[in-house]
């Protein structure tokens, strides 16, 4: 099986200050097409980062980024952003979902960087509004959902431009253990029924349990954590 | 067209503030349109201004001075004056003194100083052959009910006959058009009919003096010329050339000039108002443009987005205050007290609407700069940190 994700000796530094730390020390990690994964550790151990570098929203100060075939640090930030808006999908902590916006506004996002016809746009968002079972809640605004509603709006915009990598950071920090387990099933179904690669940063053990293979960042490097029993 | 939902929906976000936005914008651009539209005005009055021709009043002039009618045979013999008109008039009121009106009286030769005068040959030998009688133009017409027939009866107590009355009847001999430019109309009467009925010693006096050149690339100089002439006289003159006289910025106070300087004191008014909206709103939602730039936006594509919430407001408001600059300046002379006259109105030309459309994107394009380039140095993990 290829890799959706290769990280090479990836080195990345951060200022505070007049403090240069390094928070990734030559870095590497293989991740297979339709693998999910979860990366925990302890805060600023770095798993952000690497999922920031993973979707060439930052630059890594050495080594190598490949991602569905493409070395991201030969893209410029155009062609960068052009490289995401078809191949990652982002699924944020707290949703960032545009509050003026309706569910269905919000998942058409993406769509409005293709050159597809307004009914195919809609065709699609209504799709990926039935996957994350929000098809009734298509009219509705972010402020009239619960949060598990929110970030299932926010996965269904992360899926609806069919990109073959999900970055998720934290997609249950913000929601109860029900609903963060009905989150974390709805992963789970990408990721085997819709052959979805998953990166998932979390502090959570349970939730990186719904992962197919368990990171742990220590010191600035990654050891794999030997799966609970199913 | 498909970002258009979006960019509404940015605006539409905080409803109150883009009410009370737009609103200033429109009035800002109402204000535009009524002086960037006067000064549409001054120029098609200047455009329209005969090049050939000179006004001539007596140099010290105040209240109603006059000057000697020999002096027109002096000005007919200097080279390049063609034509020399000669005129007089009535300031009076009809009936009650806040209707007030004015008959111009012109010598025989006015047919061929005015020629751009909607007066046809058959109308000009009407006022010739009746020698109290007045053409009215239909603007003078309608505003006191007169047509051809009437009799019109002015009370001037300024200008009194050799019997000491005061009152002066005229004939209503035809209804001629009116000039564009001339917003109050004209009543046009014979010099001869009111020179012979005043006083003895207020014969044979005018006020002014129409000279029509024979080179219009001379009529400068040749108002000089009869200035010149009449220097060292007690009758000594002031001419300017009619293309002066209309012209605006030999006032002494540039009135087009005000006016771009109001319209430009709104357009600062609205950049401010636009900016520190836009700067706001940009700051209040710096991580939902974080979001966008994750999705796969672009620079250009979310300074694009910005460019618009600032430009639609903007250009709307454009559209609705020239729109109502347009409405306005057709009330203006409903709503002027008729003692007053009609003022020049302003003319919100095709021009007077491109200008006003090219300041909005201006001001969309100045106003939405900085709140651009902080979107464009954005640091994206940064900024979808919070931190």
């Amino acid at each position: 099986m290829s890799s959706a994700v290769s990280l090479r000796q990836v080195v990345k530094h951060y200022r505070r200050g007049k403090e240069s730390v390094e928070v990734l020390h030559g870095l590497n990690l293989e991740i297979p097409e339709g693998e999910f994964v979860s990366l925990m550790g302890p805060s600023g151990s770095g798993k952000t980062t690497i999922l920031n570098l993973v979707g060439g929203l930052d630059h890594a100060d050495a080594g190598e980024i490949i991602v569905g075939g493409e070395h991201l640090e030969k893209l410029s930030g155009g062609q960068l952003a052009k490289w995401r808006s078809h191949h990652i999908g982002f699924v944020f902590q707290f949703y960032n979902l545009m509050p003026m916006l309706s569910a269905a506004g919000n998942v058409e996002l993406p769509l409005l960087l293709t050159n597809l016809t307004k009914a195919e746009r809609q065709r699609r968002v209504a799709v990926a509004l039935e996957i994350v079972s929000l098809g009734d809640r298509a009219k509705h605004k972010p402020g009239e959902m619960s949060g598990g509603q929110q970030q299932r709006v926010g996965i269904a915009r992360a899926i609806v431009a069919d990109p073959s990598i999900l970055l998720c950071d934290e997609p249950t920090g913000d929601l109860d253990r029900a609903t963060a387990d009905e989150i974390l099933g709805l992963l789970q179904q990408l990721n085997r029924q819709h052959k979805k690669t998953i990166v998932m940063v979390t502090h959570d053990p349970k939730a990186a349990d719904h992962a197919s293979r368990q990171l742990e960042m220590d010191k600035g490097s990654l050891v794999e954590r030997a799966l609970a029993p199913a | 067209m498909k970002y258009i939902p979006l960019v509404w929906a940015a605006i539409m976000r905080k409803p109150t503030r883009a009410v009370l936005t737009l609103l200033s914008v429109m009035v800002a651009f109402t204000l535009f349109g009524l002086t960037i539209g006067m000064n549409a005005t001054f120029d098609a009055v200047l455009a329209a201004a005969k090049d050939n021709r000179i006004y001539t009043i007596p140099r010290f002039a105040g209240g109603m001075t006059t000057m000697p009618l020999a002096i027109t045979h002096a000005i007919e013999r200097i080279p390049g004056v063609a034509e020399v008109g000669y005129q007089n008039y009535i300031p009076g009121y009809i009936k009650d003194p806040k209707n007030r009106v004015f008959v111009q009286l012109y010598g025989d030769n006015a047919r061929k100083v005015f020629t751009e005068y909607p007066i046809t040959p058959a109308q000009w030998d009407l006022l010739h052959n009746e020698r109290d009688g007045v053409l009215v133009s239909q603007y003078q017409a309608d505003k006191w009910h007169l047509k051809s027939g009437d009799i019109l009866t002015v009370i001037s107590p300024q200008v009194k006959k050799a019997d000491g009355s005061t009152t002066w009847t005229f004939k209503v001999l035809a209804i001629t058009g009116d000039m564009a430019y001339n917003t109050n109309g004209y009543i046009w009467g014979n010099f001869d009919y009111f020179d012979k009925a005043r006083p003895l010693a207020s014969q044979g006096l005018v006020m002014n003096l129409q000279v029509q050149t024979s080179d219009a690339g001379r009529t400068a100089e040749i108002a000089q010329n009869i200035d010149n002439s009449f220097a060292n006289s007690p009758n000594s003159t002031q001419s300017i050339t009619e293309k002066a006289a209309m012209d605006v910025s030999n006032s002494g106070v540039d009135i087009a000039k005000v006016d771009r300087e109001i319209a430009l004191a709104g357009m600062f008014m609205v950049l401010f108002l636009t900016a520190n909206g836009i700067a706001q709103a940009v700051r209040e939602r710096f991580a939902e443009f974080a979001t966008l730039k994750t999705i796969g936006f672009s620079d250009w594509g979310v300074i694009g987005l910005v460019f618009a919430e600032a430009a639609l407001p903007c250009c709307l408001g454009a559209i609705l205050g020239v729109g109502l600059s347009v409405v306005l300046s057709d009330l203006i002379p409903h709503v002027m007290p008729p003692s007053m006259g009609t003022p020049p109105l302003p003319r919100i030309t095709a021009m007077v609407a491109v200008w006003a459309g090219l300041c909005a994107l201006v001001v969309a394009l100045a106003s939405s700069a900085l709140p651009a380039l902080r979107l464009k140095q954005m640091d994206i993990a940064t900024a979808l940190s919070g931190r």
